[in-house]
């Protein structure tokens, strides 16, 4: 890869030359072996534009009208950075070459200074989408205004630095603080750090004044090794734009369509997925009916069979318990009903007219020796002269009556 | 390019109509998945309902008809050995429905639930109650209330038994 720098049309930086080239001297040669050619160019106009990704290609062209390419970065959002170049050099450049890739040098000079010496790899860019915001290298750490100044020949090449945006780059010649202060006054920087390679051109910037730090970077200019980087910001003519919408434009169709092809495999899996378990459920249902059905065949035919004795089993008597209450009811009561249900075992004795005296706890007494009555509980009932004897027990010991389910 | 699109708007449509019809069979299989939870709990049930006659000895029922038949000439042949009043009515009599009915029970077993009066007189209620319990004891019946009383000379038995009987 062939790498050239056109900061004017007399003064063209060839890597690997032994002297500065002119434009028309780069056009005479025949480059076409040299593969890949890198140019980078001073743009005729640097500015910022105020758009969204729709409609930055026509405000673009409204804000600087006229046959030129463009390159855009986005600087935040619905902000770019434009680096505007003239077609009729650019088109010229273009027919050197089978491939050849115009840059703005001012994105080359930015991204070295600003110490992005190298493309950041996938996992690189990952890792810093996945961080979180406040580990982010703030953009308070870059310096916040600096100028770039490259000696090439006789000229200067000033870039002005805000932050991470190119604002002013001049070409300049003859006394290099009177231009570097008229490029501050342009861009309104009050003390900005400067950048040179050249030492002599440093120390007569740090009498005047100037904060200066030297560049000790690899090239003859500062940028140049960082051309390579900025491959991405090529200058893109009107057709080129209409294409990469076009690609841009496809390959959002082509996502779109992908999505709507995974989420019809996605609900086609599922729709398959929940018949085949419904189709599995009622197999199981069938056979679950089927086994009921045998059950309850069985059990119609052992009902019929032995319901009887079950039927006998559940049964209620009271025979036993009436014998037990007669045997032990002193004389002075006399027994005058006795029931037995779900709820218990009930009974009531009256007090005999005339009988000798008698209390409830003689009848406690008397019924302590009873199976049946021993824990029953006893109240009385009053009548004028006659009382009543309301014995209860509870139904603890009888047996819970069959419900055969259908 | 517009290719591309209708081709998009058909799938998310597919997609959409998948979607709906998955949601559906969803719904379908979680039904199914219900009905048989409850099947197997009725399975269960009915193992512990034939679990109940593992123990029991052999006692068959009759059809609903030859059922309360020997229900009544058995009660009225005691009630005369007595020389008891003996009357056998509807438990629902006092609803209206006087007619001796079995209802199903379900699995082939259907009952007639019936309350048995008798009055005899006497004061000695043992003996009577002896008899009819072991006349009731050889029929495919339950008691479910026994009582009885004094009423001045006589004594009143009641009592609510139910009658079993095949449905088929």
């Amino acid at each position: 890869m062939k790498k050239l720098i056109i900061i004017s049309a007399s003064h063209v930086w060839v890597e690997g030359a032994p002297r500065l080239m002119t434009v028309d001297e780069v056009l005479a040669q025949s480059w076409a072996k040299a593969g890949t050619l890198l140019i980078a160019v001073t743009p005729s106009e640097v500015g910022r534009v105020l758009a969204t990704v729709r409609t930055l290609d026509s405000a673009v062209t409204q804000q600087y009208p006229g046959e030129n390419s463009y390159s855009t970065l986005l600087l935040e959002p619905n902000v770019y950075q434009v680096y505007v170049a003239p077609d009729e050099l650019l088109n010229r450049l273009r027919k050197l070459g089978r491939d050849v890739r115009i840059v703005p040098f001012p994105a080359a000079v930015l991204t070295e200074v600003l110490g992005e010496t190298r493309e950041k790899s996938f996992i690189e860019k990952t890792q810093i989408f996945l961080s979180a915001p406040s580990l982010r290298a703030p953009a308070d750490a870059v310096a916040k205004e600096l100028v770039v100044i490259d000696t090439v020949g006789d000229q200067f090449l000033i870039t002005a630095i805000r932050h991470r945006e190119v604002v002013a780059v001049r070409v300049a010649q003859g006394d290099v603080v009177t231009e570097l202060q008229r490029t501050l006054a342009g861009t309104r920087m009050e003390s900005p750090t400067v950048i040179c390679r050249d030492e002599e051109l440093s120390l007569d910037l740090r009498a005047v004044g100037f904060v200066v730090e030297l560049a000790t970077g690899p090239g003859d200019l500062i940028g140049a090794s960082a051309l390579k980087l900025v491959e991405g910001q090529r200058f893109l003519n009107q057709f080129e734009v209409a294409q990469r919408r076009a690609v841009q434009s496809r390959r959002k169709a082509l996502s779109f369509l992908m999505v709507s092809v995974v989420l019809c495999v996605v609900m086609a899996s599922g729709w398959l997925f929940f018949r085949a378990r419904e189709a599995v459920a009622r197999t199981e249902s069938a056979r679950l009916t089927a086994l009921k059905d045998e059950q309850i065949a069985t059990l119609i035919g052992l009902n019929q069979e032995r319901y009887g004795s079950l039927a006998r089993a559940q049964s209620l008597q009271i025979r036993e318990e009436l014998f037990d209450l007669s045997i032990s009811l002193p004389p002075q009561v006399v027994l005058l009903s006795v029931r037995k249900d779900e709820q218990g075992l009930s009974a009531v004795v009256e007090r005999r007219p005339q009988a000798a005296p008698f209390s409830r706890d003689d009848l406690r007494i008397a019924l302590s020796t009873s199976p049946a009555f021993a824990r029953a509980e006893i109240s009385e009932e009053y009548e004028g002269h006659i009382i009543r004897y309301l014995l209860k027990v509870p139904p603890a010991a009888l047996p819970v009556p069959p419900t055969p389910s259908k | 390019m517009p290719l591309i699109y209708a081709v998009t708007l058909i799938l998310m449509a597919l997609s959409a109509w998948l979607g709906v019809e998955a949601s559906d069979a969803y719904d379908a299989a979680e039904a199914a998945q219900g009905v048989n939870l409850t099947l197997e709990g009725e399975l269960q049930q009915l193992a512990l309902d034939r679990a109940r006659f593992d123990h029991l000895v052999p006692g068959p029922l009759r059809f609903n008809a030859d059922a309360l038949s020997d229900f009544y000439s058995r009660v009225m042949e005691a009630g005369e050995v007595l020389g008891a009043g003996v009357r056998v009515q509807s438990r629902d009599a006092d609803t209206g429905m006087t007619a001796l009915v079995f209802q199903d029970q379900g699995q082939g077993v259907g009952v007639c639930r019936v309350t048995l009066h008798a009055a005899i007189e006497g004061d000695d209620a043992t003996p009577v109650l002896a008899m009819f319990e072991e006349e009731l004891a050889e029929l495919p019946v339950t008691v479910r209330t026994v009582a009885a009383r004094r009423v001045s000379a006589d004594i009143g038995l009641t009592m609510d038994v139910d009658i079993f009987g095949r449905m088929q």
